[in-house]
């Protein structure tokens, strides 16, 4: 499409060198200058510039219109479709992990990942039930788990990992904060009983 | 509002949309800090009390836990659904995220459908939300479990019914990407939505599994 | 002559009406009604909890209980008149000022979201209500810390109506506080960088992620509590399983970063009245700006100071230091303020006047602040009226004085006339005086030991207690001269033009009251807010003039610095 126009722009060109009016539509003086002028390339320009205002006056037409609506229409079908593609191929119908190609789009990979590691969950804590001297490793890993769930939501579902900085310190903050919160409670020691 | 958004650029457009998610990431922050204190009293009455928790998890047995595996599927199955219904809409496919948008929606409520099954066997259970007493088992289990669990349940039935309304108005051709119409709507639905998800992943590892 | 280097699109608009009154009665998006129905509600509640101060007061002329009928009913004034002072006072006053000023200080049409916004002010008459409401069903009697079991076991249903109205007036704040984040984040027009920004933005800023990120802890505590009180839960009841520190922990975690949201935007509106009204730039404005966000950081650390008699003694040390620290963030405000009003041309103005009072009240306040901070100290005084009178300083002293010197800098911005300004130093003369007869011998009441929240007091202290009582009606009395100033200026007072100060922020740079969405045509912001005294900013004060029209109320006069100095 650029091309054509680029094209277009220069046969246009070569008409405004031969259509230059006849000396003496000019007042004195000035086709000189005029013809001294054409050497200059920013004159060439301003009269393609000038062509195609023409053009474009030409194109207000009734059926130049209509027939500018019909091609806009293709393209734009055309380039629906092809961003359809791209769009796939950007997010993706497969999902590359660890260097194997699944044949599945990312966030359905991920959905997949969430629900192993639930089940991972279940079955270490249905494993380690009654095994009190393992309490704490259990503890870490079900913890370690859980938030490797919940990064994997809010990085890709909630597109964190793309987005704005700004959200991600929105969002980190108060993660810490109530961390913090949380871990002070527990050191200190509970008031009360029975 | 809408004598301020009917006349703005797209420029402005993209500023709007950014606006919303932006807020809806400082509601969300908000409401870490709100869960986290309900999360804290559990952790401290679980640091505390740990002979109780183990009671609790015994009378529900397997099938309790369970009940709530499938639940919690449940609730990532319907941040799955709602992260494809945003794709679909932001491809312009408005029919596409109605489908996935209804898979949220019902997910939701059976999510807090079973919640009550569950409910309905620890209160049989004798897990009550006032005090059970000193001398129960449970003692002190009931409140410091239905208050987070609850209080995500109401967060689940408000999402559902915010997914109606996201439903209702892309039915009426809402989300088409016109000025004053873009998807931000389902963008901060969505981001709440996950949100709550997250909540759960972080409850139900605490409280059925630790 | 100036006016070439400052090309001006749009065109003057002669005379902007102000808004009818009924307007104001109703539901409105315009941020700058809704400012203005923030300010009034609050000047309401703060007319009753000042009130209820004065009934405190009338009751300690004697150490007897005469005036109330029971030492309960004295609880419930002290209750009220702290949460409503707190609550339904200096937080939506500041947020008034912050509701009128963010959008016009950015050069924007309105908040981000003008219906969250009209929502969130709508949220506080009825939670002032239910306040209200506790008095027909035996109202709060635990103190706006509302300690279990105190709060628990002890006190009448009105606790639950008070909590409840704490929650609305905390999701009010919060749904605020998002607004103006989003707004200042996004909506500063072009060539406005961060450290661009008027330093009373900044201070709304930094209040507004300590609402957002503090806020939600007071929620999840009042969630607990209200279950404590009506669903049989034992949370905070040590008897039954629960665990009585845990609130004072949380209310905390939320408290004392409310401290700073309580006296950030003061620091706000006295950065740009000490600037503006010494004609002299802000002397260290990064450091102003970045230690607002410094205090909003460190105030997450320090809330345990308040729990020195009931924590474990080993961690009073660690918060005893982070509680120090924070002074030094305060500090640099305090020196930077004295560096912009040193060799400044003072106008000593009303606004002028309660921004050099608050300098000088907050300083005692900040002192004794650190003194309480010290563990020895503060186990000495814990919960006498030395505690009391340390935040009737910071508050008062601070936050009051802050707002009101905001009500004389920007009421004409706001209604197009200028309050009288001899009721204004009348105003000031009496509150300074006032405030110090009622609030300096409290200093001494608390050393020697004279505990607070009691109607009772050992006879040695009524002298003392005489003389602060008599005071602290002056100070009640001078509030109305204000309230009256405001009243009648609305109709008689002097126009003021757009610009009477001949201050450099954006709110300045149209019409006095200010068109609907702000600006005509795009507003210019001058490159430095602050940059009083060079020919650059006389140019532009002058070009703004010109279309503006309205006479700045000081003339050019050789004593202007801004002629005086020549630079």
């Amino acid at each position: 499409m650029a091309e054509e126009e680029k094209n277009l722009t220069q046969d246009e060109l070569q008409e405004v060198a031969e259509s230059v009016p006849a000396p003496d539509e000019y007042p004195e003086g000035q086709a000189e200058a005029l013809a001294e002028s054409l050497d200059d390339p920013n004159v060439v320009d301003q009269a393609a510039v000038e062509v195609l205002k023409a053009t474009e006056q030409g194109a207000d037409t009734v059926p130049m219109q209509a027939f500018d609506k019909g091609v806009t229409a293709a393209q734009n079908t055309i380039e629906s479709v092809m961003d359809h593609q791209g769009h796939n191929a950007h997010h993706g119908e497969t999902t590359t992990v660890f260097g194997r190609t699944l044949p599945v789009p990312l966030y359905t990979a991920v959905f997949f990942a969430l629900g192993a590691l639930t089940l991972t969950e279940v079955i270490i804590a249905e494993v380690l039930k009654e095994a009190s001297s393992l309490e704490t490793i259990k503890i870490i890993i079900l913890t370690g788990i859980a938030s490797v769930k919940a990064f994997l939501v809010v990085s890709i579902y909630m597109h964190l990992k793309d987005d704005s900085r700004a959200y991600l310190v929105a969002f980190l903050t108060p993660v810490i904060m109530a961390i913090v919160a949380i871990l002070f409670l527990l050191s200190v020691p509970a008031t009360g009983g029975y | 509002m809408a004598e301020l958004t009917h006349h703005l650029s797209a420029e402005q457009e993209t500023a709007s949309i950014e606006n919303q998610k932006f807020a809806m990431w400082l509601y969300i922050a908000s409401e870490t800090i709100l869960f986290s204190i309900f999360i804290g009293a559990y952790a401290v009455f679980r640091h505390s009390q740990p002979e109780a928790v183990k009671e609790v998890h015994h009378a529900l047995g397997l099938f309790g836990t369970l009940l709530v595996t499938f639940n919690s599927f449940l609730l990532l199955a319907s941040s799955w659904a709602m992260v494809m219904g945003l794709r679909e809409i932001k491809r312009g496919n408005r029919q596409g995220m109605i489908r996935w948008l209804w898979a949220v929606a019902g997910l939701g409520t059976v999510f807090v459908l079973l919640q009550y099954v569950e409910y309905s066997r620890l209160a049989e259970e004798g897990v009550t939300l006032y005090f059970e007493g000193a001398d129960s088992a449970f003692a002190g289990f009931g409140m410091h479990f239905y208050t987070p669990t609850a209080f995500h349940g109401a967060h689940v039935i408000a999402g559902v019914l915010w997914c109606l309304l996201v439903i209702w108005k892309a039915r009426n051709g809402a989300y088409d990407g016109a000025p004053g119409r873009n998807h931000a709507g389902v963008e901060i639905f969505g981001l709440y939505w996950h949100f709550v998800d997250v909540v759960w992943v972080v409850l139900f590892t605490l409280i059925y599994l630790v | 002559m100036a006016t070439a280097s400052y090309p001006l699109r749009g065109q003057y608009v002669e005379e902007v009406k102000r808004p009818k009154l009924s307007e104001y009665l109703r539901w409105s998006i315009d941020h700058k009604i809704i400012g203005v129905q923030y300010m009034v509600t609050s000047l309401f509640f703060f007319v009753i909890a000042g009130a209820l101060a004065m009934l405190i007061r009338w009751e300690l002329l004697t150490p007897q209980t005469d005036l109330m009928a029971s030492g309960s009913s004295y609880n419930t004034l002290f209750s009220i008149h702290g949460t409503m002072m707190i609550f339904t006072w200096i937080v939506p006053m500041f947020a008034g000022f912050g509701n009128y000023l963010i959008p016009l200080q950015l050069g924007a049409k309105d908040m981000a979201f003008p219906w969250l916004n009209a929502f969130a002010f709508w949220l506080i008459p009825p939670a002032g209500l239910l306040l209200i409401l506790g008095w027909f069903v035996g109202p709060a009697e635990a103190g706006w810390t509302s300690y279990p079991p105190l709060s628990t076991i002890f006190s009448p249903d009105g606790q639950t109506l008070w909590a409840l109205s704490i929650h609305l007036l905390g999701l009010s704040s919060i749904l605020g506080a998002i607004n103006f984040i989003v707004t200042i984040k996004n909506m500063r027009p072009a060539g406005m960088g961060w450290f661009q920004m008027p330093l009373f933005t900044w201070a709304i800023f930094a209040t507004s992620i300590i609402v957002v990120l503090a806020t939600p802890f007071l929620a999840g505590a009042l969630t607990l509590l209200i279950l404590d009180r009506v669903a049989g839960t034992t949370f905070f009841d040590a008897n039954n399983g629960g665990d009585v520190l845990l609130w004072q922990n949380i209310f905390w975690f939320y408290s004392h970063p409310a401290v700073y949201i309580m006296v950030l935007p003061g620091f706000g509106v006295l950065s740009e009245v000490l600037s503006v009204h010494s004609r002299k730039p802000i002397f260290g404005y990064r450091m102003i700006a970045l230690s607002s966000m410094a205090i909003a950081i460190v105030g997450f650390t320090v809330w345990a100071h308040h729990m020195f008699t009931s924590l474990q003694p080993e961690l009073r040390i660690p918060f005893m230091i982070t509680s120090m620290i924070i002074a030094v963030p305060t500090g640099i405000k305090i020196f930077s303020w004295l560096g912009t009003i040193w060799g400044g041309k003072l106008r000593l103005n009303s606004a002028m006047l309660f921004a050099l009072g608050f300098l000088s009240l907050f300083v005692i306040g900040g002192i004794t602040g650190v003194m309480l901070a010290s563990v020895p100290v503060d186990i000495h005084m814990h919960d006498t009226y030395f505690v009391v009178t340390h935040f009737h300083f910071v508050l008062y002293g601070g936050s009051v004085f802050g707002i009101y010197a905001g009500i004389y800098h920007w009421y004409p911005k706001i209604t197009g006339r200028l309050l009288n300004e001899r009721l204004g130093k009348l105003h000031f003369v009496l509150t300074y005086l006032g405030f110090l007869g009622t609030f300096l011998p409290m200093h001494i009441l608390g050393m020697q030991g004279m505990p607070r929240r009691v109607a009772e007091y050992d006879p040695k202290f009524q002298d003392l207690n005489v003389l602060v009582s008599l005071s602290s009606f002056v100070l009640g009395i001078s509030t109305f001269i204000l309230l009256y100033n405001m009243v009648v200026s609305i109709y008689k007072g002097k126009k003021a033009g757009a610009n009477p100060w001949r201050a450099l922020t954006l709110e300045w740079q149209t019409t006095s009251p200010p068109p609907a969405y702000n600006f005509v045509g795009d507003p210019i912001p001058f490159e430095d807010p602050y940059g009083y005294g060079t020919e650059a900013s006389k140019a532009y004060l002058d070009a703004m003039e010109a279309r503006f029209g309205g006479k700045p109320l000081i003339v050019e006069q050789s004593t202007e610095p801004e002629q005086a100095s020549g630079d």
